[in-house]
């Protein structure tokens, strides 16, 4: 049961992290002109990194702007597990549609949009999926009884410094990135120049 | 100090740091994919709910 629960809720987040990252690319597609100098786009997608690092290392006071709501608890009582775990799936892949921890969803937004590359912005967000699933394919490594998911609850609260180190470490990774991007003149949207 | 305390913590870091590894080897080749490493720690670092 925990495998095939597991497997739809890993399969119900890669479709939805598909759908979400390719929707933002299209929508940059249509409403970003395509003769738009891609230049301009990496000291923006720059700022935003930017944003994202000061308000993880909480320089600045910035608002995360979220949709504050949990998925629904009552999907495990009226329905088979495997069906609740892939609608449970679908719901954290889009991403946006509930609580954000940190800020970095809105970097892999902006980098989606000013791409306008459908494919590679469903590949950010299944890879942003793959990330955020690993956690419950490698949870029974270290859960072996009821005692250790409470312990493991806790110390995944207790070490939110941790988490949020790493978060910084990915958006520090991402301005090293786009800054290689600048000096290299590879353009966001991937195409030979 | 249980297995659990001892592990996760030590589990996050070592996945995190294999994975700008892996981003980091990524760079030179195509940097637009390099990017795929920050994806990966940003879910990464959401904290789960199971």
């Amino acid at each position: 049961m925990w495998l095939a629960s597991t497997v739809a809720y890993s399969v119900g987040g890669i479709l939805a992290s598909a759908f979400i990252g390719a929707s933002i690319a299209g929508f940059g597609a249509v409403a970003m002109p395509s003769q738009f100098d891609e230049t301009f786009f990496l000291p923006i997608l720059l700022g935003v990194c930017a944003a994202v690092l000061l308000r993880e290392l909480r320089l600045i006071d910035l608002p995360l702007l979220q949709w504050r709501r949990q998925t629904s608890g009552l999907w495990a009582k009226v329905l088979p597990a495997p069906v609740a775990a892939g609608l449970w799936g679908i719901d954290l892949g889009l991403v946006f549609t509930t609580w954000l921890t940190f800020a970095g969803p809105w970097l892999l937004a902006a980098i989606a949009f000013l791409s306008r590359d459908v494919p590679f912005a469903g590949t950010l967000f299944v890879t942003y999926w793959f990330g955020r699933v690993l956690t419950v394919w490698l949870a029974p490594l270290v859960i072996r009884s009821g005692g250790d998911l409470l312990l493991f609850m806790e110390v995944l609260s207790v070490r939110r410094p941790l988490f949020s180190r790493v978060h910084v470490s990915g958006a520090m990774w991402a301005a090293v990135v786009l800054l290689v991007m600048l000096a290299g003149g590879e353009p966001i949207d991937g195409r030979a120049r | 100090m249980t297995n659990v305390e001892r592990n996760v913590p030590a589990g996050v870091v070592a996945i995190a740091a294999a994975a700008l590894v892996i981003a980091a080897i990524a760079l030179p080749l195509q940097a637009r994919a390099a990017l795929l490493g920050t994806a990966f720690l940003f879910g990464w670092s959401q904290l789960p709910s199971l």
